[in-house]
């Protein structure tokens, strides 16, 4: 085995232990501090009803999982959205999927009431408009993918998509009374715990099977990497391609934004960290990257957002930009060539 | 002996407008020819329909003896190859990753390098002479090392025909030269087809036996 091959393990262990860790610190730190002992007593005892128990597994669990997921789902959609438009400042919102549900959520908190209290179903309506909205806007650009030739044009179609969408969404807010754009403001900022125990369930089983259709696409991503004219003499359909990736990704971009409001910065940022740390294009190698370290970021930033001694939790999308652009500066110059 | 390439009067052009007189030639095993022509006439689209990626307005486009939009994708690929102007330009591809693209029309769902593959990428970086670059940043080569590494991957694709779109546009004389010996040991040693678009007409008239000259439909 050669040095490259054997950094790229040792990387991969090192971001998986890292995982592990924040994991752990993600279920034991917060307002309510919990020794490890006593949370492994909680963990593998079977009393369900202590305060402890309800903590860990009401609370804290769903949202370490959440974050840990949609941190991985958020950096291999941004992986392919670079890869596929050859844009370093792509992400996962670039083609309006973010603003779609955006859209769907100002349409239902806007127009239909307050999210001041919210009750199961609204939290669900939300979820399901946010999901409604983004997936419109994914399907409308995989049509049109399909229709198209240049990846510019695409790109510059799904930008429009995304004012086209945002200015619908400003005009609702400007009808809208103060405390609905106040909740709309607040789902905007991000949130973890919005799983929460009931669709933590769904929400695992659909990014796993989005992060896996991601790896199936390594391939094509590596193809696409050389250049498109040389990817089609490959024997890549472009189009389809094009369709598939574009469709992945939306996917990925699409659940999380619908649970946890369009949180910024992840899916920009992972795949440059992950292509400085791991040295690679490879695709095979850059989307199991870009999901742990993209599950690690999240962890890390769910866990500041909470740190003791903060009488409020710090919207997400703050802390992951906060916490995420000094690494990014840093990784550019500690592995720069 | 049997032609690779056989084109049967082709016209090509866009939106229907032919841009060329119609072809007729046909390309043996192990001929190098030049396509020349002044710039802007249609040799890079011609090229483009050559590989199949274009439709011909008319005629017919015949490789090893099949019209060529009868094979799939993944057949054209190894049957064609192609060395174009651009260029990869994402920071970390190393030049292995470039000549192992090659190989992606043989390799399996992940694109796994096998030791068949291994052996092709070996093989194509000797005959260029590019060994002591496989583990470098194809970004930090110089234009002529980045040349030989697209002329590598077209080696490694291990097709009978290779298709090059101005393969010595931005360099020296001297890469130029080599460039130019390296495609002879392409088509006398290995025996491949290659076809080349350019404007070096003094080395062309030098290395090529045969050239395609091409002339504009109508002139306005």
């Amino acid at each position: 085995m050669n040095t490259s091959n054997k950094l790229t393990i040792i990387y991969f262990i090192t971001a998986f232990l890292v995982g592990i860790a924040l994991f752990a610190l993600n279920i034991l730190v917060g307002s309510v501090h919990i020794p490890l002992r006593e949370a492994l007593q909680v963990i593998f005892n079977k009393d369900n009803s202590s305060a402890l128990h309800v903590i860990i597994f009401d609370y804290r669990f769903p949202q370490a999982v959440t974050a840990l997921l949609s941190g991985a789902a958020l950096a291999v959609a941004g992986l392919m959205m670079q890869t596929l438009f050859r844009n370093p400042l792509a992400d996962p919102s670039i083609l309006g999927i973010s603003s779609g549900a955006g859209l769907g959520v100002a349409s239902v908190i806007l127009v239909s009431g307050s999210l001041a209290v919210i009750p199961h179903w609204t939290a669900l309506t939300i979820t399901s408009s946010a999901f409604f909205g983004a997936v419109v806007v994914l399907a409308v650009i995989t049509l049109l993918s399909r229709r198209l030739n240049s990846m510019v044009m695409l790109i510059i179609i799904g930008i429009m998509i995304a004012y086209l969408t945002g200015a619908i969404t400003d005009i609702l807010k400007y009808f809208s009374r103060k405390e609905e754009i106040h909740a709309f403001v607040i789902w905007g900022l991000g949130d973890f715990s919005a799983v929460g125990t009931s669709n933590l369930d769904f929400y695992t089983v659909t990014i796993i099977a989005g992060l896996l259709c991601g790896m199936l696409l390594s391939k094509t991503l590596n193809m696409l990497i050389i250049g498109e004219s040389y990817a089609e003499n490959l024997g890549l359909n472009i189009r389809r391609a094009t369709a598939f990736t574009i469709a992945v990704s939306g996917f990925l971009t699409a659940v999380v934004t619908a649970f946890c409001g369009p949180i910024a910065f992840l899916g920009l940022a992972v795949p440059h960290l992950a292509r400085f740390i791991f040295h690679s294009s490879n695709h095979i190698i850059l989307t199991p990257a870009s999901a742990l370290i993209g599950a690690d970021l999240a962890l890390a930033c769910n866990l500041i957002a909470r740190l003791p001694g903060l009488e409020e939790t710090l919207p997400i999308n703050a802390v992951t930009a906060l916490i995420g652009a000094p690494i990014v500066i840093y990784v550019i110059f500690r592995y720069r060539k | 002996m049997q032609n690779i390439l056989e084109i049967d009067s082709l016209s090509i052009g866009y939106n229907g407008n032919a841009i060329l007189k119609p072809i007729t030639w046909a390309a043996a095993k192990g001929d190098m020819i030049a396509l020349t022509g002044s710039n802007g006439l249609g040799k890079s689209t011609l090229l483009r329909v050559l590989s199949g990626r274009t439709r011909p307005i008319s005629g017919t486009v015949r490789l090893m003896g099949a019209d060529i939009h009868t094979f799939t994708p993944k057949q054209r690929a190894k049957l064609v190859s192609i060395v174009l102007t651009e260029r990869p330009e994402d920071m970390f591809l190393k030049v292995k990753d470039v000549v192992a693209s090659g190989r992606f029309p043989y390799s399996g769902l992940f694109g796994k390098i096998s030791e068949n593959d291994e052996k092709h990428i070996k093989a194509s970086l000797e005959v260029i002479g590019i060994n002591h670059l496989i583990n470098k940043d194809f970004t930090s080569l110089s234009d002529g090392e980045r040349q030989k590494v697209m002329i590598a991957k077209a080696i490694a694709q291990d097709t009978p025909l290779i298709l090059m779109d101005e393969p010595m546009a931005f360099l020296d004389y001297k890469s130029r030269i080599e460039i130019f010996e390296l495609m002879t040991k392409m088509t006398s040693e290995e025996g491949k087809t290659v076809i080349f678009s350019s404007h070096d007409l003094d080395l062309v008239n030098r290395y090529c036996e045969k050239q395609w000259n091409l002339e504009k439909w109508a002139v306005s």
